[in-house]
């Protein structure tokens, strides 16, 4: 079963992935700050992360460097309501860039990509 | 002596009395006469010269058949006889036997009328006063024996009164002269002072002569050094018969010989003198004739005829003393005429340049008009209007061509006149009644600039190439001068087409000149009252043309600025315009994102909820309610925020278009599904792929398809084609048609679609194809649409392979101009 780390300062989106991803048979956490998710990288060992950017603290970008220096293979999507960040360098490094919709299925497609990419 | 006494209180009286000299001696010889007991009295009067003695008065006597003259006698006596020889003396000579010699006269009566013989006695006394002699008296007695002296005295003391008398008489009529000359003199002085036309003051001089001499008739001729003759420039009194006024050469006749010799003539009998011409001496009697002498050349002649007065003077005619005045009148009224005739180049050189001045009145008011005239057409049009508006050059008709540089022609522009004689004269006539300047008609809206007329679509077909040298309006251009054609038919430099399609036979060209460049040619003609077309038109006309060249050079600059000018403001407004656009983006752009965190938690919900309420559930309406119009709420923050993501730098990078549109119909796939469309796709294999911002062509295709779609709410087919092509102006390019079967667009809403915040829809920003439109330029391509109304329709794109090697950024303000049916 696949973990799923599902980071957003926005409760009711984290509770909202939460549940859609768990019928969709992965396993949910959920962290509402940049520094809670890095806390929960090592205990919860998720297969795949998301990713807000625009959040209190550090910001989406900040977080997912700090991911990848230490988990180079873990894949991350950013999932935010902008897509002026595709043009942040910062931005690069991720995965999969997902602008929010309350349809989530490109955020699935994007989620599945990446598991299967992470495997091959 | 008391008698004596008493005879001379008589002739003093006498002598004193108002009447004419004349009748005052005629009643002293006659006191003389009958006091002295004598039987003849006669008074001879001595000329000026004092070299004869004229017959003046007698009594007692018959007169003679001829005038009476006798020589004043010498010192050692002669042919005058006794009269001749008192004169002389200045003595009285006393004879008492007229018939033997006496002193030193042979014969005492030599000189006088035989029948006088009968006369034994006779005493002539000298009528002298201290200074001057003016004649002689005398006394003449049947009964032998000398005049006793007592009368010989009285005599002497009478004829001293009757000296005085004469003095007294001949001083008066110097006066009378006198202020008679300076009467003439003041007169032409007057008229030579005013400024008289010569004609009105030799009109004058004839009348003045006329009233001074008192004579008949006059004639003034002046001399025409040209051709020779002596023509009549003024009459006064001449009778009405042929040749009266006929020139005269030089040498002929009277006048003739005057102008030759400069010295005047007295004609007392022209009926018996040669000299006067046949048609005078029929009817002239006498002639006065004196030269006019300016500055040392004689310049005419003043002829007067027949003496008028009582019928001795009219027997005399002119005398000397007429000669003499006549002679100190014309040396005035010849510096008079001099100075006239000088006055009168004058006043030519002063019409000359007069004309000067109205030419360059109408340069100046042209030019005001022109200079008020900046528009090209209507000022090219002044400038044919100021060529044939009577006040202006008033030529009938002006044909305007202009030098087309990029053609290499010269092309007909305009024409201005009338179409026919008859509309010349009524045009004609309303512009002289209505009497408006050049300057009003140019500046006056309703003279008709009417450009649709005959002549006009005649002149603007004709068209000659530059090569053409020989033609006159080619050479004209070429240099630069003004070429008058006398005959359009025999001038080479016109071929016959040109001459029947113009109507032309005399007319001139003059180049339209700007800063030295000829920007085209200007021809006129009179065609219509057929006045010739004079050097002094040309010079003219080519000073004009000068002016009007600047003018249109100035119209044409003017043009230039005005459209740069409004390019400008154009840009402007454009620049305004998506300042205007950004700002309201950058808006929406945090609303939306204000917005959409909160949408995703409502829409993410509702659909759980969807899913969880049972297939035969009454709530699924309202869940799907919700869902609807949160993914309406959603695709306009998309919309929204695309469209102001505009102006933000996009990342360019090689990608496949096959694979941008493939994703997006995945993503779309099931909105299809939903409104029953199905979806044909037909890619050309191999295509190379583009550099392009994948997000914003991936937006494109979201727009067109959702687009088509809507159109298709009760379905239909969507097909989407993608193919590669050269050329358009785009080099290597893809095409990608997206194609819809939803029934296609009304007219109307066709010129719109492009445009931000157009919609027919009820839901939607307007904002899809703008952006789609938008997105399209930045990638330096082209969309169009084609419009199959009942049909569907279909949106053609053009995407170049490098939109970086096409000039994307300076993309025209308005492509949608160019971009086919929008």
């Amino acid at each position: 079963m696949p973990r799923i780390l599902i980071v957003d300062d926005e409760s009711s989106i984290g509770t909202l992935y939460r549940e859609e991803f768990e019928d969709e048979g992965y396993e949910v956490k959920t962290a509402s700050s940049g520094e809670e998710a890095l806390a929960a990288l090592d205990s919860f060992k998720p297969d795949v992360v998301t990713l807000d950017i625009k959040m209190p603290g550090m910001d989406g970008i900040e977080v997912l460097r700090t991911i990848k220096e230490h988990h180079r293979k873990l894949p991350v999507i950013l999932c935010t309501a902008y897509d002026e960040y595709k043009a942040d360098f910062g931005s690069w490094a991720c995965d999969a860039y997902v602008v929010k919709s309350s349809d989530l299925a490109e955020l699935k497609q994007a989620v599945q990509r990446a598991l299967k990419g992470s495997q091959a | 002596m008391a008698d004596a006494a008493a005879l001379l209180a008589r002739v003093i009286e006498v002598s004193n009395s108002t009447t004419e000299i004349e009748r005052r001696l005629e009643a002293i010889v006659r006191l003389l006469a009958d006091e002295l007991a004598l039987d003849a009295c006669a008074i001879f009067s001595l000329d000026r010269a004092k070299e004869q003695l004229t017959l003046r008065l007698l009594t007692g006597a018959p007169a003679p058949a001829e005038p009476l003259r006798v020589p004043v006698s010498g010192p050692g006596g002669g042919a005058g006889g006794l009269v001749g020889l008192a004169a002389a003396r200045r003595e009285p000579v006393v004879v008492g036997d007229t018939t033997a010699p006496w002193h030193d006269l042979a014969d005492p009566c030599l000189g006088l009328p035989a029948d006088w013989r009968v006369f034994a006695s006779a005493a002539a006394v000298p009528i002298v006063d201290d200074t001057f002699s003016y004649g002689v008296l005398l006394a003449l007695r049947r009964e032998p024996g000398p005049l006793p002296d007592r009368d010989v005295r009285l005599l002497a003391i009478v004829t001293r009164e009757i000296a005085g008398a004469i003095r007294n008489a001949q001083l008066y009529f110097e006066a009378k002269k006198m202020v008679g000359e300076l009467t003439t003199l003041y007169e032409i002085g007057k008229a030579c002072s005013s400024t008289l036309e010569l004609n009105e003051l030799l009109a004058l001089i004839v009348r003045t002569s006329v009233k001074i001499i008192r004579a008949r008739a006059a004639v003034l001729r002046l001399l025409d050094e040209a051709s020779g003759e002596l023509k009549v420039t003024a009459d006064y009194g001449l009778l009405d018969v042929p040749g009266a006024r006929d020139p005269i050469k030089v040498g002929e006749g009277i006048a003739g010989e005057v102008a030759v010799t400069g010295l005047p003539i007295l004609v007392k009998d022209a009926r018996n003198d040669p000299r006067v011409l046949d048609r005078g001496r029929q009817i002239v009697s006498s002639i006065l004739c004196v030269p006019l002498t300016f500055k040392g050349r004689v310049i005419g002649t003043l002829s007067l005829f027949d003496k008028e007065g009582d019928a001795s003077v009219r027997e005399r005619g002119f005398d000397e003393d007429d000669r003499y005045l006549l002679s100190t009148m014309a040396s005035q009224i010849a510096n008079a005429i001099g100075n006239a005739v000088v006055f009168n180049r004058m006043e030519t050189l002063a019409r000359d340049l007069e004309l000067k001045n109205r030419e360059l009145s109408i340069l100046y008011e042209v030019g005001q008009a022109m200079m008020t005239t900046i528009q090209r057409d209507r000022l090219l049009h002044t400038i044919l209007t100021a060529v044939t508006i009577g006040d202006g050059l008033g030529f009938n008709r002006a044909f305007l061509f202009l030098h087309n540089e990029a053609e290499g022609t010269v092309d007909g522009i305009l024409g201005v006149g009338p179409e026919s004689a008859e509309e010349a004269g009524a045009v004609w006539h309303r512009l002289a009644s209505e009497r408006r300047t050049l300057g009003d008609l140019v500046r006056n809206e309703d003279f008709e600039v009417s450009l649709d007329t005959r002549l006009n679509r005649t002149v603007q077909s004709i068209r000659i190439p530059m090569t053409d040298e020989s033609n006159v309006l080619v050479r004209t251009l070429l240099d630069k001068q003004g070429h008058n054609v006398p005959d359009a038919r025999r001038d080479p430099g016109v071929p016959d087409w040109l001459a029947d399609k113009l109507d032309l036979a005399a007319f001139a060209t003059v180049p339209l000149l700007a800063k030295g460049r000829a920007l085209g040619v200007i021809l006129v003609d009179n065609r219509f009252n057929r006045r010739p077309i004079t050097n002094e038109d040309l010079r003219f006309l080519l000073m004009f043309a000068n002016q009007a060249g600047l003018a249109v050079e100035s119209a044409t600059l003017y043009r230039n600025l005005e459209i740069a000018n409004r390019e400008q403001r154009a840009m402007h407004q454009r620049l305004v315009q998506n300042e205007k656009l950004a700002a309201l983006g950058e808006m929406a752009a945090q609303v939306a994102h204000e917005i959409r965190n909160p949408l995703v938690s409502i829409g993410g919900f509702a659909r759980r909820l969807h899913k969880r309420i049972g297939e035969d559930s009454p709530d699924r309406v309202y869940t799907e309610i919700i869902l609807k119009e949160v993914s309406r709420l959603e695709r306009i923050l998309n919309e929204i925020l695309a469209f102001s993501k505009e102006h933000r730098s996009t990342a360019y990078e090689p990608q496949s278009l096959e694979a941008i549109v493939d994703s997006t119909l995945q993503m779309m796939a099931e909105a299809f599904k939903e409104n029953g469309v199905r979806v044909v796709k037909r890619f050309d294999p191999g295509l190379p792929p583009i550099v392009c911002d994948g997000t914003q062509i991936r937006q494109v295709f979201v727009n067109l398809f959702n687009n088509a779609r809507e159109a298709m709410g009760k379905g239909g087919t969507l097909t989407v084609r993608l193919t590669s092509a050269d050329g358009r102006g785009l080099g290597p390019h893809l095409v990608a048609e997206v194609e819809d079967t939803g029934g296609g667009l009304a007219e109307p809403v066709m010129d719109h679609i492009f445009r931000p915040f157009y919609t027919t829809k009820e839901s939607g920003t307007g904002l899809g194809l703008a952006i789609v439109k938008r997105i399209v330029q930045n990638h330096a391509g082209s969309i169009e649409v084609a419009n199959r109304p009942g049909h569907g329709v279909t949106f053609i794109l053009r995407l170049p392979l490098r939109p970086d090697q096409q000039a994307s950024g300076e993309t025209p303000a308005e492509p949608a101009a160019a971009v086919g049916g929008s």
